[in-house]
């Protein structure tokens, strides 16, 4: 058994005052293993948006804990917080978050620069990750030149390049056609096993949650089910049987209560 | 709820985002009011009959600038309205997608124009009737002006007026708004903010020689006007002058480029911390701002220069018309035959005129003391310089003996000349530089074969009769034997009277200047243009036409400088702003990248403080060679120590140019970094 590098341990969190109490995340528990690939996969309002806030210390928690590499983010403030979301997280958010001022280059660049990366580092760094998710290409244009699935690979690139403990991936093909989908998630995987990138990805799309080598179900704020990929079978088999749970996520339970 | 109410909480709600506006309205406000209420001040008051005449111009000029002010004024309040409308542009889009006509969301609009304009003016005014009490005690100090009838003034006149002019700048501001919002299609208002950026570096070349070219020409036409300004005809300077504000347009315009080529290379720089996200930032903004970023350059600079030169001019005559400059009551000049014994036939008594007197002889001699011979062989500059002036002109020669007594009168020290010695008196700088080359070689005069040399290097910079601008003509002092050895050498010329009234009182003291001239057969109420054998020039007429000019000048340069300093800072802060609002969602990008809020709120510091300090810069710049021009223009009136005006001008810059930076700062920081 591996490290773990997340845990999240009887994660709450409430919304509302008393008497008029929503629960978002009810008593949720997981762990994720260094190097793995673990998808989170719920409806919206589900709750895991939430949970991918809490883990990224946009949000905290009502109750429970989130360690990461076993040191509980909760107790973070300041410089501190600051300096643990520069080191240890990367994003991929759903729609870029690319910086339009700037090239490709450049956005990957700033991951490091705020680092205090010195320019011979950044530049080696950069080209080494621009290889390896073929974006060589457009490191010199700027988003607006790019297509959406060059975006979002620019962001993987950016969220990957500083070696962060953990890659937060929120929705990362909502806004892309299905091909460029396909070519986001092989990449996304080639991440996974070239650099045993750790990486959480929120979706509630059932092909790309198929990359995953695990994925867990959140519904209405408690874990539902959990799914792991066989690594004999092929993807298809395991994205048919992720949509057959998410079926029974959407409909049938709540006719079964 | 209705409009007036919801009105009164958007602006309550949105009151940051008007600050630059409200800043912008009440400056604007107070200041159109203080300069238009400039008659009815008690400073003005207290400057005498005689300087009316200025007053009064004063008052016309500054009603003609201020419909330029007014135009200005108009077209920056339609500016920063419209950036308010752009920045709540999702808000009315909301509005009209739950339902509200736009009938009703151009009557919240009207409600709050009318709201902003009604506090606004209100407490821009209050600021102006204040102000302009503060402002007489300041004018009166600068200018040693009597204050004692000095009391709390309001001008209705000017208030009426102020009020008139911005209420139709708001009517027009109201009609545009209207306008703007029935313009509006729904999908546009809920996606503003959403646009395509443009890649404006595609080419490397371009930007580098246009800026190269433009520097270039600048650096040339500044020397040419600072260290060579004798040597300009008057095309070269429209050349220099036109194409210097040309090169500051394609310098702005081609700064972005270049700066970021020329950064981008140093990649230590280039790469460390967020260097490189601020400067792509700050090229971006600049270049798709480039033409007002000139403009705004232009703006500061002239301000600069006219408040540096308007200050250093009332130092300037301060210093000639205080009382170095005007030792006694009345000096005067009779062609001909002395001016007491022509008092005396027309029946006026000296004793009752004058309570001391002294009168001493002004002679001639033809054909040695003139003009150009004094200048010796210097005399070929000269001419360069006064094309039109006579040189065999000869000028005024006085004995040592004699002149001494003038210098007992006018409080100065005596002079002493050995039997082979001549001074040279002249406070007319522009001639005075040739001449002192000329006594600084030791130009001879020789009156019938007897050589006089000079006693000093230098020109002396005193006076026969008081001017209060430095221009008389020059005299010569010869030693007393001079004129009992040669007596056919000399011719007499004219008499001179220097004395005090029997009267100590000011306003009784204008009465006895009426008498002299009267006595003298000149018309009290004349210009002194017309040519008699009287030429009179009293301590009243040198200080209050001095004092009126300066302190016209110094108005008019306060008023044109303060509103284009204003009205620079104010498109500045707009313009940064709304650049901030555009950039809010990059700063929310870097926070997530877990850049700290510290130095988030450097970043945007750096940004902002790029955006003001740069055309300012390049102003000072400017003005630095500018005002070389300046001071050599103005060496006609004596050399002008510049020191003063400049600090002051800098002190106004700092103030309301800095003043502008700190609220644009403050509200930038809000708007960018509160999440």
């Amino acid at each position: 058994m591996s490290r773990k590098i997340l845990e999240v341990v009887n994660a709450e969190k409430y919304y509302g005052t008393r008497g008029n109490v929503t629960k978002a995340l009810d008593d949720i528990s997981f762990g994720v293993n260094e190097g793995e690939f673990l998808g989170i996969m719920g409806a919206s309002g589900s709750g895991k948006t939430t949970l991918l806030n809490c883990i990224s210390t946009i949000d905290r928690l009502s109750s429970g804990k989130v360690l990461i590499r076993g040191k509980d983010i909760s107790e973070l403030k300041g410089s501190a917080l600051n300096a643990f979301r520069r080191d240890e997280l990367g994003f991929i958010f759903q729609d870029f978050n690319l910086l339009d001022t700037m090239t490709g280059y450049e956005n990957i660049a700033l991951a490091l620069s705020i680092r205090n990366a010195d320019h011979a580092q950044i530049e080696e760094k950069v080209n080494r990750i621009a290889s390896t998710l073929e974006i060589g290409d457009v490191l010199e244009k700027f988003p607006y030149e790019m297509s959406g699935g060059q975006k979002q690979r620019v962001a993987a690139a950016r969220a990957v390049v500083k070696d962060p403990g953990l890659i937060l991936a929120d929705e990362p093909t909502g806004a892309l056609d299905s091909k460029s989908s396909g070519t986001l998630m092989e990449s996304i995987v080639k991440l996974n096993r070239e650099f045993s990138s750790t990486i959480l990805m929120v979706t509630h799309d059932a092909f790309s949650a198929s990359y995953a080598s695990r994925i867990i179900f959140i519904k209405d704020g408690k874990l539902f089910t959990e799914l792991l990929r066989d690594p004999e079978k092929p993807r298809k088999a395991f994205f048919e049987k992720i949509v057959e749970t998410s079926a029974v996520l959407g409909g049938s339970m709540n006719e079964l209560i | 709820m209705n409009s007036f109410k919801m009105a009164l909480r958007n602006i309550g709600k949105s009151k940051k985002d008007y600050s630059v506006y409200f800043l912008t309205l009440i400056l604007g406000v107070a200041i159109f009011y203080m300069f238009n209420s400039l008659d009815g001040q008690g400073a003005m008051k207290s400057i005498s009959r005689s300087t009316n005449q200025a007053v009064k111009m004063l008052v016309g000029a500054i009603e003609g600038v201020s419909v330029m002010v007014a135009i200005v004024m108009g077209l920056l309040i339609v500016y920063a309205n419209n950036f308010l409308i752009k920045r709540r542009k999702n808000e009315f889009g909301l509005y009209m997608l739950l339902g509200m006509g736009k009938r009703k969301v151009s009557r919240i609009l009207i409600a709050e124009t009318g709201l902003v304009g009604i506090i606004s003016f209100v407490s821009g005014a209050a600021l102006g009737i204040f102000g302009s009490q503060f402002f007489s005690i300041i004018v009166a100090g600068m200018f040693d002006l009597d204050l004692t009838a000095y009391r709390f003034t309001f001008s209705p006149a000017a208030f009426l007026k102020t009020a008139v002019n911005f209420g139709v700048i708001f009517i027009a501001v109201l009609v545009f708004n209207t306008l703007t919002v029935s313009r509006y299609k729904l999908i546009d208002l809920l996606q503003a903010g959403k646009k395509e950026e443009k890649n404006i570096f595609k080419n490397r070349w371009i930007p580098a020689v246009v800026f190269v070219l433009a520097a270039g020409f600048l650096t040339f036409a500044d020397i040419r006007i600072c260290f060579f300004p004798d040597r300009l005809s008057r095309n070269e300077f429209i050349v220099c002058v036109l194409g210097g504000a040309a090169a500051v347009f394609a310098l702005f315009f081609s700064m972005a480029g270049f700066i970021f080529d020329i950064l981008g290379r140093f990649k230590r720089f280039y790469y460390k911390k967020l260097n490189f996200f601020v400067i792509r930032q700050f090229c971006r903004n600049l270049n798709s701002s480039s033409l007002s970023m000139a403009l705004i350059c232009l703006m500061l600079f002239f301000s600069l220069v006219i408040f540096s030169t308007g200050f250093s001019l009332r130092t300037f005559v301060n210093a000639r018309v205080g009382n170095g400059g005007t030792p006694v009551d009345v000096s005067l000049r009779y062609e001909g035959r002395k001016a007491s014994e022509v008092f005396r036939e027309n029946g006026i008594e000296m004793s009752k005129l004058f309570r001391d007197y002294t009168e001493i002889p002004l002679m001639k001699c033809p054909g040695v003391i003139t003009l150009g011979s004094l200048l010796g062989d210097h005399l070929e500059e000269g001419k360069e310089n006064f094309r039109m002036a006579d040189w065999d002109y000869p000028q005024s020669v006085i004995s040592v003996s004699d002149y001494n007594l003038l210098q007992d009168r006018y409080g100065r020290k005596r002079v002493k000349l050995r039997g082979n010695e001549y001074l040279l008196v002249c406070d007319f700088a522009i001639y005075s530089q040739y001449a002192d080359k000329a006594l600084a070689d030791g130009n001879p005069i020789i009156i019938q074969g007897k050589e006089y040399l000079p006693a000093e290097e230098k020109c002396r910079d005193e006076f026969v009769l008081m001017s209060g601008f430095g221009a008389n003509g020059s005299c010569v002092i010869l030693p007393d034997e001079a004129f009992e050895m040669n007596p056919d050498a000399f011719e007499p010329y004219a008499f001179i009277l220097a004395g005090n009234y029997v009267t100590t009182d000011k306003a009784e003291s204008y009465d006895f200047d009426d008498e002299v001239k009267r006595g003298l057969g000149t018309d009290p109420e004349g210009t002194g243009a017309e040519m008699g054998p009287a030429m009179v020039t009293t301590r009243n007429e040198v200080r209050d036409s001095g004092i009126g000019n300066t302190v016209m000048v110094v108005f008019l340069v306060l008023y044109i400088g303060v509103i284009f300093v204003i009205s620079a800072a104010a498109i500045l802060a707009l313009k940064v702003l709304s650049d901030g609002v555009e950039s809010v969602e990059r700063y929310r990008i870097l926070d997530r990248m877990g850049v700290s809020l510290n130095l988030q709120k450097k970043t945007l510091f750096t940004q902002i403080l790029l955006n003001f300090a740069l055309p300012l810069i390049v102003a000072l710049i400017q003005t630095l060679f500018g005002l070389g021009f300046v001071r050599d223009a103005l060496k006609a009136f004596g050399l002008i120590n510049m020191g003063w005006g400049i600090a002051f001008a800098l002190v106004v810059m700092l103030i309301l140019y800095g003043g502008y930076f700190v609220t644009t700062y403050m509200n930038g920081k809000r708007i960018v970094l509160s999440r």
